[in-house]
């Protein structure tokens, strides 16, 4: 009895130390990984953007950052991450200002229905271990909830990877061994293809919001947030939104005041406010799915910001032509 | 409370250190802990069903005591009958109520007569079906008087209640299980051991095979739609390796989690992807419940015995109740029935019990002759269990229909996920591998105790992807659960 156990303490004291070296190791080799949008973003440091855009996938997905910089000769990153909330936008912002210390001129911010009313399908702490190495960062902290396992995460990186082996997978380890990435061709952007024909859902509000939503305050509180960071590095920010299909019938049922909210919210903190929900947004051969655009629509999507951005005088054409 | 949990990982060594070295030295202490931390390890999951299971330990050991002193044959029956409809009422309540109704309803309305009711919204008590079947048998066997009645209540509640083959089997007899409680249990290093491992090889069963063949199998089932021939064929194979993964998987840790507490449960599968015939596949295929309906159901029918008619009723008896223990849905019906259909060629050309010895026993390889049985009869069961994990019978239909189709020729990657995937294919066919070079024992790890240094690297190899493919951010439940 006392050997069997004598023998199981050793052994799991042996494999939980080979498991130690083994987090270490995958920590190291995981940092490299620059097909991994985050730990890209990260290895991006001390350099000047004249724009960047910020959102989830609607962003991420939905903006070419090529086309804009081929229009007008600038320089320019897509810093959206699909699934993101404010909080996690206002932690991928302030490591990429502050701790990078990268500088960006104009920034386009995604103000989206589902990212600023309760109940929204993304306000959940997706991306949470890809800070827990800022945790001593203050304004990092307190983006956390008080109850986190950052500083195991720190000191034992390997519970780390084991919990969150879908997103540091094989996958990425293998990538991580090709120092050069997808990102930087596409400069944070990518546009994705419709594997299967689009098909309209019509069920939408059924499916998710059975009621009218009101606007989140602590997601209004983290706009504002990421607003000031703004105004501390002297950065212009602009509101946009990005198409969503057959608005009027699809989600506008859910969120009717939606629009006035926004302008009101922009009007009061002098930011302009560039609305594409309902651009192209009945053309089924632009969309991927209800809330996405294809390859062709996002490129559709950024012809329409180009000409915007024109308009506004931001930026003059220099390399090329719509 | 879940075998692959955190929770079954604290509880575990608690229950076994209080064994071991508190209530060590008294048997009815001993049995008593089982029966809390039986309760404790099912009440985790929903305390109000305990109820049940104190109802029907009640109710068999009364019925069990009753019976012992009972010599009228006509008060025995009543007593016998009162235990069965009890429990099968149980199980039939919960289990069967809406799909009766529903079927009810559906029928009525097929010849023109509206009735009104209302489904109930009923949960499924886990392990339902593997505990009452385990009390019954208790009965039977002592209506039969083929056990003595037991006078000891708690050796009575552990052996029903008896947390490692509580919810999901392996449905043990009482003949096998009842006598083990009444025994002083001595410490045996060389069972605790194997135990260990065959805990670790379950767990690799269930998380690293079934979980990952669960993300496919459910990506192509539940999306037929939009998926060629060959690809649906994919997904009927990963639902094969799922359904094998997990079940045989919880009976490996249940069979090991006992040896840790000096118990034997019986064998519940043993490698019966390797069968030759389909007979041979039952007979290593969920052992306990085949062996139990064999015994309880099929030879009271009359079995094998008598014309061929009766052959043939009994043979569809006993699959058609099988599937129809899986669940209340026509789906399990028609599998078992396709099983019947399989089984009975062999049974009517007394070709049932051909293939009894291990396949290609003290070889490496199979002949040609072998191998094309044991690809036959893959076939077949890949074949049964679309029907089985079909959301109903259109479903089962469509996705045939469009296997025997030209899309089967056409091949499509959406499904797959890069690398991840290549690796759970390659995880498959070793594991295939494994079981292959293994299946002359009881269980895979049991050959490996002789190399201490390999053994030792498999250990590390499989606590590795045991942790590296577990998904932590979602409940990955046992399949049998909701049987």
């Amino acid at each position: 009895m006392k050997k069997f156990v004598k023998k199981f303490v050793k052994i799991s004291l042996i494999f939980i130390g080979l498991f130690i070296i083994i987090g270490y190791s995958l920590k190291y080799q995981f940092d490299k990984d620059n097909s991994d949008k985050f730990i890209w973003l990260r290895n991006i440091k001390k350099t000047n953007f004249d724009y960047a855009f910020i959102g989830s996938s609607r962003t991420l997905n939905m903006v070419d950052i090529n086309l804009i910089d081929s229009i007008y000769g600038t320089n320019g990153i897509n810093i959206g991450m699909g699934g993101s909330d404010f909080r996690t936008l206002y932690m991928i912002l302030y490591t990429f200002l502050d701790i990078q210390e990268n500088n960006i001129n104009d920034l386009y911010i995604q103000v989206d229905p589902f990212m600023l009313y309760k109940d929204s399908i993304y306000n959940k702490p997706n991306y949470d271990y890809y800070f827990y190495s800022f945790i001593n960062d203050k304004n990092i902290n307190s983006c956390f909830p008080k109850n986190n396992n950052a500083l195991i995460y720190k000191y034992f990186p390997i519970i780390k990877y084991i919990e969150f082996n879908k997103v540091y997978n094989l996958t990425h380890f293998i990538r991580s061994f090709n120092s050069s990435s997808v990102w930087d061709e596409s400069k944070g952007s990518s546009l994705i293809y419709n594997h299967l024909p689009f098909k309209p859902v019509n069920n939408q509000i059924d499916k998710h919001h059975k009621k009218h939503l009101v606007l989140n305050f602590e997601d209004k509180e983290l706009l504002s947030k990421i607003i000031g960071l703004c105004r501390n590095f002297n950065i212009q920010p602009t509101f946009y939104s990005a198409p969503i299909f057959n608005y009027q019938i699809s989600y506008k049922p859910s969120y009717p005041k939606f629009e006035d909210e926004i302008n009101i919210l922009s009007d009061s903190l002098d930011i302009k406010y560039l609305n594409f929900m309902e651009y192209n947004n009945n053309n089924e051969s632009f969309f991927k799915d209800m809330i996405h655009t294809n390859v062709k629509g996002s490129i559709e999507l950024t012809k329409a910001i180009i000409k915007a951005l024109k308009h506004n005088n931001v930026y003059k054409e220099q390399a090329g032509d719509l | 409370m879940l075998f692959n949990s955190i929770d079954f990982a604290i509880f575990l060594p608690i229950v076994f250190i209080l064994y071991w070295f508190v209530t060590n030295k008294n048997l009815k202490l001993q049995n008593l802990l089982i029966v809390a931390a039986s309760y404790l390890f099912y009440g985790w999951w929903d305390y109000r069903f305990l109820s049940l299971i104190l109802f029907s330990t009640l109710v068999d050991y009364s019925v069990g005591r009753r019976l012992r002193t009972e010599n009228n044959q006509t008060i025995r029956k009543v007593l016998l009958w009162t235990s069965i409809i009890v429990n099968l009422g149980f199980l039939g309540f919960f289990k069967y109520y809406n799909f009766f109704l529903d079927n009810f309803i559906t029928a009525f309305s097929f010849f023109g007569s509206e009735i009104n009711a209302n489904s109930l919204n009923i949960i499924l008590p886990v392990g339902i079906s593997f505990y009452t079947f385990q009390t019954l048998s208790y009965s039977i066997d002592v209506y039969k008087r083929k056990l003595e009645p037991t006078k000891d209540f708690i050796a009575f509640s552990a052996f029903v209640s008896f947390f490692p083959q509580l919810v999901a089997g392996p449905i043990e007899r009482a003949t096998h299980l009842l006598p083990q409680f009444y025994k002083k249990r001595n410490f045996d290093y060389g069972k605790a051991v194997d135990g260990m491992r065959q805990i670790l090889w379950g767990l690799f069963k269930k998380i690293v095979i079934a979980d990952n063949c669960a993300e496919y199998a459910n990506l192509i089932f539940n999306n037929s739609a939009d998926y060629s021939g060959s690809t649906l064929v994919l997904g009927a194979l990963f639902f094969t390796f799922q359904i094998y993964g997990d079940f045989s998987g919880y009976s490996d840790i249940a069979i090991g989690t006992s040896r840790l507490f000096g118990f034997n449960l019986m064998q519940n599968f043993n490698f019966p992807y390797f069968s030759r015939d389909i007979a041979e596949f039952w007979r290593r295929w969920h052992i306990s419940l085949s062996t139990w309906f064999r015994d309880y159901l099929y030879i009271p029918l009359g079995g094998s015995r008598g014309g061929t008619w009766m052959k043939v009723r009994n043979t569809f008896t006993i699959f058609i109740v099988s599937g129809f223990w899986h669940g209340a849905n026509l789906t399990f019906l028609i599998w078992g029935a396709l099983n019947a259909i399989y089984f009975l060629p062999l049974l009517l050309t007394k070709n049932n019990r051909t293939n009894i010895e291990i396949v290609a026993q003290g070889r490496s390889l199979p002949n040609i002759k072998e191998f094309s049985l044991m690809l036959l009869t893959f076939s077949l069961t890949v074949f049964a269990w679309i029907f089985f994990r079909a959301e109903n019978i259109g479903h089962a239909f469509f996705i045939i229909s469009r296997i025997f189709s030209e899309s089967i020729f056409s091949f499509s990657t959406s499904w797959t996920n890069g690398y991840i995937t290549i690796l759970h294919i390659s995880l498959v066919l070793v594991f295939v591998l494994i079981e292959w070079i293994n299946r002359e024992y009881d269980f895979v790890l049991q050959r490996i105790a002789n190399y201490v240094f390999w053994r030792r690297v498999v250990y590390f190899l499989i606590v590795f992807l045991i942790l590296f493919t577990s998904d932590y951010h979602s409940k990955q439940e046992f399949i049998y659960f909701q049987f």
